[in-house]
């Protein structure tokens, strides 16, 4: 049995996704055996994290202002907003460099069992961003019927405000093999073609 | 190993949740056991074939699948996806949506279903074709309702414990039923609309009084507590 201060320290490593007790262990044993300036840099600096990171009030990713650094930057497309579920969104769409307009975060998918309706996906909020500038919102969501529901729904309320609302390709992946492909993404794929 | 046939359960999937780091936990709708939770272990794995297995996990996708666990919640794997896959999209999805926490809120676990299961199979393939066809989700509400035990009579009038009469007024309460009204005062149902629902015929009146009649039983069932589908169905006719 450890002490109750090494027990604590355990049972809050494991409320990161995939450390269990044994993972958990590991990390407790390493920063106390081998590496004590590192535990100390990593909970300060995940304290100081904890305490400052908000959400932007223009995207809803998280930021230590009040604006992000892409809201604020002004070399970016005021009018193209892109709608994406989470901050893994917006960094992988940044690292395509496909897109130079604002993003966006819905930090969900329209879930009723869930318990995730409109006012949890910020679609008033977005309606409010899409009133001036704005001039053609891009949905990049899951390609799941949550993420076709919650297009779908954004778009009925965005449409009424004159904006253009268009929705990311789906189908088959760069280099991938038509045999291996489920026959819902080929459906999609077949329905969405285009002339060349 | 033989796969027996209570192993093997034919449905829809009604919800699924990441589990750990590659699994999916799958609230699963089938005809023989009614509602049950379903492991899908390793299927979010990025490899080719798993990717495939998680696409066929959507909802609306008749599947075949087969159960490799007992207990409360059993591991499983897919077998293979039922008929052509055209998925819903749009109104469509949403109306999908709200059947499925109606079906996950109010059908206890293992409770087979078979009726309900039939009718929400024809609600699905037609929501495929035409997404407005919401005289069948009416007829679908309706038929879930009988299949739980709280069919809604639309030729019994409570309150004189006699049929519907014609030139009559109704009002509906969800323990009761429909209640003649002494002073309509331009409220309630008429006698006419209740008479032709309880004959089978669904009007577009019959449809909206269907639509308020069930939405006061689920709310009842539900103890008061909203369903979350509702701020979705912003839509009058919905």
């Amino acid at each position: 049995m450890n002490d109750a201060l090494i027990e604590q320290l355990i049972d809050a490593f494991r409320c990161l996704p995939g450390v269990g007790r044994k993972s958990a262990q590991r990390m407790v044993w390493h920063l106390l055996e081998r590496d004590r300036a590192g535990g100390e840099a990593l909970s300060k600096v995940l304290h100081e994290t904890l305490t400052r990171v908000g959400e932007c009030q223009g995207c809803r990713n998280f930021c230590e202002t009040q604006i992000c650094h892409i809201c604020a930057d002004p070399k970016r497309d005021k009018a193209q907003l892109c709608v994406v579920e989470s901050p893994a969104d917006v960094m992988a769409l940044e690292q395509s460099g496909s897109f130079h307009g604002h993003y966006f975060l819905t930090k969900g998918n329209l879930s009723p069992i869930d318990g995730i309706g409109p006012k949890e996906i910020g679609a008033e909020a977005l309606i409010a961003r899409c009133q001036s500038e704005v001039q053609e919102v891009v949905i990049a969501l899951d390609s799941t019927v949550e993420g076709e529901a919650t297009s779908h729904y954004l778009c009925d309320r965005l449409l009424p405000l004159g904006v253009v609302v268009s929705r990311i390709a789906h189908g088959i992946p760069m280099g991938g093999e038509l045999e291996f492909v489920d026959g819902g993404t080929l459906a999609h794929a077949m329905l969405g073609r285009k002339p060349i | 190993m033989t796969i027996s046939e209570t192993d093997c359960l034919t449905g829809y999937v009604l919800h699924t949740r990441k589990f750990q780091e590659t699994s999916l936990l799958v609230e699963f709708f089938s005809r023989d056991q009614g509602r049950c939770a379903l492991l899908f272990k390793g299927i979010r794995r990025q490899q080719k074939k798993q990717l495939s297995s998680r696409a066929e996990l959507h909802l609306f996708r008749k599947l075949a699948v087969q159960r490799l666990s007992r207990g409360e919640l059993a591991t499983a794997k897919v077998i293979e996806s039922l008929g052509d896959y055209v998925p819903l999209v749009g109104q469509a999805a949403i109306v999908g949506l709200y059947v499925n926490e109606l079906i996950y809120r109010l059908v206890g676990r293992f409770e087979a279903q078979s009726a309900l299961f039939d009718a929400y199979d024809r609600l699905i393939r037609t929501l495929r074709v035409t997404p407005l066809d919401l005289k069948a989700l009416r007829i679908f509400e309706l038929a879930m309702l009988a299949e739980l035990g709280f069919g809604i009579d639309f030729r019994f009038d409570a309150s004189r414990q006699t049929t519907i009469k014609i030139e009559g007024q109704y009002d509906f309460f969800p323990e009761q039923g429909f209640r003649w009204l002494a002073r309509p005062e331009g409220s309630g149902y008429s006698g006419a609309d209740l008479i032709a629902l309880g004959d089978g015929i669904m009007s577009d009146q019959g449809a909206k009084i269907v639509k308020l009649v069930v939405r006061q039983v689920v709310h009842h069932l539900l103890g008061g507590r909203p369903l979350k589908a509702r701020d979705l169905l912003e839509s009058p006719q919905l």
